[in-house]
């Protein structure tokens, strides 16, 4: 049954679907390190089959709960009401609204939604199992009476083995991050170096290109611990500098720094469940 | 029976159509074992990278602590490197022991899975919660201890444990042997095992008053229910 808040309607899953909450999920995560970039298709695995990580939407629609604004996709909640892990409750697993200025109304709809579909199912508890780094999702917990597990100790572990394939991956967004900066004119070479691993970076007119060698201009030297951190934007280059854990070595220190911070920004980390392995 | 000698085994490895099984075996079966497959990572609007995503970490008990696990890491390592992954990941736990087998092969807690919890049904929630943490207190259970549960902000409730389960009951007060006073987000971070009740107590997280034997008994089970696991 759809349920009508504000301008908004919220119904379950309909075949047909896929590819708006595909294109939705892809918009709302963009700014976002973590998840891969879905494809209806991509979208609709997901949930083809009730796994440890996630429901079935062909066991139970009601597990995808979509808003709609006239005829457009505006929201969608996914909700295990099975989790493998406790018979007793609930976990939202994924939450996404378009961006304007309902999104935060959205958001707080289909949490309420879910919420309500949990109780009648007979569930104790329900539990939001997605990014904190998520503007919505913080302002939803705290106004919905959620308790945040602070200290829960599951932890997502990387490391890079290859750092010129790694930055090879994301040259393009290497080279997007450097075009949209101040520092877009700069032409010259980063080395970066970490324990026996080493990678060049080169500022040339026709953009970033990795590899290669000779001399740098700037010289980027980064702890093994802290190498992951940076790579995948969980600290920035001022922190990991101020805790000695990346030096560098420049002729203007401050500029280098500078660089740096817009080649490797710190990104929030968005990793939903149906996308854990 | 004989066992075969554990420096002795080398890992071996099976390809399947998505997924790269490297495992050891003694005795002629499979005593500890991972799996790896591919993975593609959002970084940013243009870009991705490609990520070995480890799966499935396992050693049997009686062939743990002898350096298989690590022989077995150490080979899937190289062997991600040589099908050429820049970058490796897992999902673990920090109380695994395993854990700092992988900070030794350079893997680095990058993101802790942050969850939030809302309980729809308090006083159900609560009996159920501590029903599970307090499943390998059979003393107290035994006992039928009568305990007073002050989880902020719902208020009290009073509840029996029991052998098989913990049920909400109406006692007299003079009944009441063990008054627990904590928020919900510590008992949610007590019963999610994110630390020990001892932890707790210690941080005076949570205060608690009454017969001195029923609360020793309590502790007992409370701190069994959380400790390093020693799996994977």
């Amino acid at each position: 049954m759809a349920r009508t808040a504000g301008q908004f309607s919220i119904r379950s899953f309909r075949e047909g679907d896929e590819r708006a909450l595909a294109r939705l999920f892809n918009e709302y995560v963009a700014g976002f390190f973590g998840p891969a970039h879905l494809t209806p298709a991509a979208w609709r695995s997901q949930f083809e089959r009730q796994s440890w990580t996630g429901p079935s939407v062909n066991a139970d629609r009601e597990c995808v709960r979509v808003a709609t604004r006239g005829d457009e996709i505006v929201g969608c909640a996914v909700t295990d009401y099975q989790p493998v892990a406790t018979a007793k409750g609930a976990i939202i697993q994924e939450l996404c609204a378009i961006a304007d200025e309902d999104a935060a109304d959205i958001v707080d709809a289909l949490v309420a939604d879910a919420e309500e579909r949990a109780l009648s199912r007979g569930k104790t508890f329900i539990r939001i199992d997605i990014s904190q780094e998520d503007g919505h999702v913080g302002q939803v917990c705290e106004g919905r009476g959620y308790h945040r597990r602070s200290t829960a100790p599951d932890v997502f572990m990387a490391a890079v083995t290859d750092l010129e394939g790694f930055l090879g991956d994301i040259a393009d967004e290497l080279n997007l991050r450097l075009q949209e900066s101040e520092f877009r004119a700069w032409r010259g070479t980063i080395g970066l170096a970490c324990g026996e691993q080493s990678c060049r970076l080169t500022a040339r007119e026709g953009g970033l290109t990795i590899g290669g060698d000779g001399d740098a201009d700037i010289s980027v030297s980064v702890q093994a611990e802290a190498l992951p951190l940076l790579l995948f934007a969980r600290a920035s280059v001022g922190e990991l500098y101020v805790q000695d854990a990346l030096g560098v070595e420049a002729t203007d220190r401050e500029r280098a720094l500078g660089l740096l911070e817009a080649l490797f920004p710190r990104v929030p980390i968005y990793l939903p469940r149906a996308q854990w392995w | 029976m004989k066992r075969s000698s554990t420096t002795a085994i080398e890992p071996k490895v099976k390809r399947g159509r998505r997924w790269t099984r490297v495992y050891a075996e003694a005795d002629q079966r499979d005593v500890s074992h991972l799996v790896y497959g591919p993975r593609h990572l959002r970084m940013g609007r243009e870009g991705g990278v490609r990520m070995a995503a480890i799966a499935g970490v396992g050693t049997d008990s009686g062939f743990r602590r002898q350096g298989i696990a690590r022989r077995v890491f150490a080979h899937a390592m190289e062997e991600m490197h040589r099908d050429g992954y820049p970058s490796v990941g897992l999902y673990t736990s920090r109380r695994i022991v395993a854990h700092r087998l992988y900070r030794r092969f350079g893997l680095v807690d990058v993101a802790r899975r942050l969850s939030s919890c809302k309980l729809l049904d308090p006083g159900r929630f609560l009996c159920d919660a501590l029903s599970e943490m307090i499943s390998k207190g059979a003393e107290v259970r035994r006992r039928r201890a009568v305990l007073s549960l002050d989880v902020k902000p719902y208020g009290p409730i009073v509840v029996r444990l029991q052998e098989d389960n913990v049920h909400r009951c109406s006692c007299a007060p003079r009944e009441i042997e063990v008054s627990l006073t904590l928020s919900a987000e510590t008992f949610i971070e007590l019963w999610g095992g994110d630390f020990s009740f001892q932890y707790a107590r210690a941080a005076k997280l949570v205060r608690w008053q009454g017969d001195a034997a029923v609360c020793g008994l309590l502790a007992q089970a409370l701190d069994a229910w959380h400790g390093p696991v020693d799996e994977e």
